[in-house]
C-alpha cells in the first residue's frame, strides 16, 4: 500500500492505494506528504472488484483504471457532506467564468467543447472534459478541474465560478433556449453523482441549488463552428 | 409499512422531488415530483408506519378533514407501492 496527498476542489485528501500508477494519474494535484488532510481514503481490492462489477459487461478494463474509479467514488461520496459535488459534463472557462456542457454519454459534449477550442483558441480553457467537481459556497458555485477528465485527458488544475449549464441534444439545425428550473432539474439530476449512502441527501440539495442558481440552457446542435458560436455568445452573454 | 433504503426528498422550485439511490434505485430510477403534504408522508415512511399513523400525523400538520387526509395517504402509498419503493 502506498500513500499520496492530493487536493481536489480545495479538499485535502490522503489516499492509500494499491497500484503504483495512481501517483502519476494525480500528478498536478498532489500536496507534500506531511500536509494536514480533511479526508482519508483507503482503496481495497474489494472496492476495485466492485467497480469492475459496475462497468459494462464485456468491456476490458485494467485494475489501475478501476482503482481510479474507486478512489473518485469514495472521495465524491465523502465530499458531498463538505459542499462538493461531482457533475458529469465538459467544463470550459471563458472570460474567467465557467460553463458546463452536459448530455448523456455519446451525445457529443466533448465534441462541442472541442469546437469552442477550435473557434476561440486561447480565449477558452478546458477545466475538465468529463467529471469536474462543483464547490458550493456562500458566494456562488465554483467549478474545479480534477485528474478524472475523460478519455482524452483534457483539463487543468484551475477553478472558476459557474455561470451557465448547457444541456446538449443533437439536431439538424442549431438553436438554443433557456430552460426553466422545473424543466432543468430532472436533467441536472441525471448528470449528478448521488452517493449510494445517506450523503445522497446533501448531494441532492446541492443539485437543487444548482438548478435554481445557475442559468440553464438547452442547445440543439449539429457539429459545426456555427453551433459553437451560438452557444458561446448565448452563454457568455446570459450571465445572471 | 416502510420505504426501501435510498429514497431522498429535496425541495425544488416551490415543491418537492424524490429520487432514489442504492436499493431503492434498483427498483425505481427517475424522480417523483410532489407537493408538500405528499413529501411529508414520504418522509414519515422513512420509519415504520401504518395507514392510521400516517393519517394521524398528516392531520396534526395540515388543516384538512379526516377523509381528505386518508385519501391523500392512500394515494401516496399506492404510488410508492406501484413504484416498488415500499418494503415487502
Amino acid at each position: 500500500m502506498q500513500t499520496v496527498v492530493c487536493r481536489f476542489a480545495d479538499i485535502a485528501v490522503r489516499i492509500n492505494y494499491i497500484y503504483p500508477q495512481f501517483k502519476q494519474f494525480v500528478g498536478g494535484y498532489t500536496l507534500p506528504d506531511t500536509s494536514p488532510c480533511d479526508l482519508q481514503i483507503t482503496v481495497t481490492e474489494q472496492d476495485i472488484e466492485r467497480e469492475k462489477s459496475l462497468t459494462a459487461q464485456g468491456t476490458c478494463v485494467s485494475p489501475e483504471y478501476l482503482q481510479t474509479l474507486a478512489v473518485y467514488r469514495a472521495f465524491c461520496t465523502a465530499a458531498a457532506k463538505m459542499g462538493v459535488l461531482l457533475f458529469h459534463g465538459s467544463a470550459m472557462c471563458a472570460g474567467g467564468n465557467a460553463f458546463i456542457f452536459a448530455a448523456p454519454s455519446g451525445t457529443g459534449k466533448s465534441t462541442h467543447a472541442a469546437l469552442w477550442r477550435n473557434v476561440y483558441g486561447d480565449k477558452v480553457r478546458t477545466i475538465n472534459d468529463d467529471k469536474p467537481l462543483l464547490r458550493f459556497t456562500d458566494s456562488g458555485i465554483y467549478v474545479y478541474g480534477t485528474p478524472w477528465n475523460g478519455k482524452h485527458r483534457l483539463g487543468e488544475n484551475i477553478s472558476a465560478p459557474l455561470k451557465g449549464l448547457c444541456f446538449l441534444e443533437r439536431a439538424q439545425r442549431n438553436a438554443i433556449r433557456p430552460l426553466s428550473q422545473r424543466e432543468g432539474f430532472p436533467r441536472v439530476i441525471t448528470q449528478t453523482f448521488l452517493p449510494s449512502d445517506g450523503n445522497a441527501q446533501a448531494a441532492l440539495e446541492m443539485a437543487s441549488r444548482l438548478a435554481g442558481e445557475v442559468p440553464l440552457w438547452l442547445l440543439s446542435c449539429n457539429i459545426s463552428e456555427e453551433a459553437a458560436r451560438l452557444s458561446y455568445t448565448t452563454l457568455t452573454e446570459g450571465i445572471k | 409499512m416502510k420505504l426501501l433504503e435510498g429514497v431522498f426528498v429535496t425541495q425544488n422550485d416551490g415543491d418537492y422531488v424524490a429520487v432514489t439511490v442504492g436499493k431503492a434505485g434498483e427498483k425505481f430510477s427517475g424522480m417523483i415530483r410532489m407537493n408538500g403534504s405528499a413529501a411529508y408522508v414520504v418522509n414519515l415512511l422513512q420509519t415504520e408506519q401504518t395507514e392510521d399513523s400516517l393519517v394521524e400525523a398528516l392531520l396534526a400538520e395540515y388543516d384538512v378533514s379526516d377523509e381528505v387526509a386518508r385519501a391523500n395517504v392512500r394515494s401516496v402509498v399506492e404510488k410508492l407501492q406501484n413504484a416498488g419503493l415500499l418494503q415487502a
